[in-house]
């Protein structure tokens, strides 16, 4: 399987990566992307099995990002990671079909809690 | 009508040891914290861009906690630290830090925050943050020890809204 993170900070980028690991993961292709934009063009080109993304970030945010790929007719499973955790998003988060919402700071056994039901 | 929510002490403790993954203690300060002119400074907003809160942590301590944060080596957040200022590297992993701790303020309920910059000294504050600092609404001052990374002052400052 195929696993795409989005996130502006690198940083975070390679925590979720080390964190999925930590849970189990490590198996799956890994692939970054910086910006919704970015995460969009490597979606188009090759659909990943899982999108992983932020929800604040420059250029297009997590949500945008999530409504283009339903524009675009895309069936990719989503889920986001936000460090601003408030019922409105959740509740945005699950309008949006997300498989998954979690918070940071998070830890391999709630990573591996929230995405097994995709990725196992 | 919504405010913005005055964090606990025991929320910085519980957004910080599992972001760190080691033993982190979060102990109450004596009084207001007197921080150095190195400070550094993470700025909060509310969705129309007003200022809400402030973090301001020792340069010493938010060297510490993008250290442990990135699994960089003590030692690099103890050159900062002595430097008085943040690499690039240690900067960003701070400002990541400073990001999630934005969770502290953003609770159900509450007005919606989210961090957006970190000023690198006192010299950096704008006239709104030096507004802020001389009359929060609400303060909290803590103590941070990050196990094997040391410890530090931290204060967040909330507005009134």
């Amino acid at each position: 399987m195929k696993i795409l993170v989005v996130d502006d900070s690198g940083i975070m980028r390679k925590i979720v990566v080390r964190t999925l690991r930590q849970a189990g993961f490590g198996g799956h292709a890994i692939e970054e992307a910086e910006n919704g934009r970015e995460a969009l063009s490597k979606i188009e080109a090759d659909a990943p099995d899982l999108v992983l993304t932020d929800w604040n970030m420059p250029e297009m945010n997590g949500i945008e990002l999530v409504k283009a790929i339903k524009e675009k007719g895309l069936d990719v499973p989503f889920a986001f990671i936000t460090s601003e955790c408030t019922a409105e998003m959740r509740d945005q988060a699950n309008a949006s079909g997300a498989v998954a919402f979690l918070t940071k700071p998070f830890t391999a056994d709630t990573m591996q809690s929230a995405l097994a039901k995709v990725l196992e | 009508m919504p405010v913005i929510h005055t964090p606990k002490l025991n929320e910085v403790a519980q957004q910080l040891e599992p972001l760190m993954g080691r033993a982190t203690k979060v102990t109450a300060a004596s009084g207001p914290n007197k921080l150095e002119a190195s400070c550094q400074t993470a700025r909060y907003v509310t969705r129309d861009d007003k200022l809400a809160a402030l973090c301001q942590v020792d340069v010493g301590l938010a060297a510490a906690l993008g250290a442990a944060l990135a699994l960089l080596p003590a030692g690099a957040a103890e050159d900062a630290a002595k430097a008085g200022k943040l690499p690039d590297n240690l900067l960003d992993a701070f400002s990541e830090v400073a990001n999630i701790l934005a969770g502290v303020l953003c609770v159900d309920g509450a007005l919606h925050v989210r961090w957006t910059t970190v000023a690198q000294s006192q010299a950096e504050l704008s006239a709104d943050d030096k507004a802020l600092l001389a009359k929060p609404a609400s303060r909290l001052d803590v103590t941070v020890e990050i196990e094997g990374f040391g410890a530090g002052k931290l204060s967040i400052v909330t507005a009134k809204r």
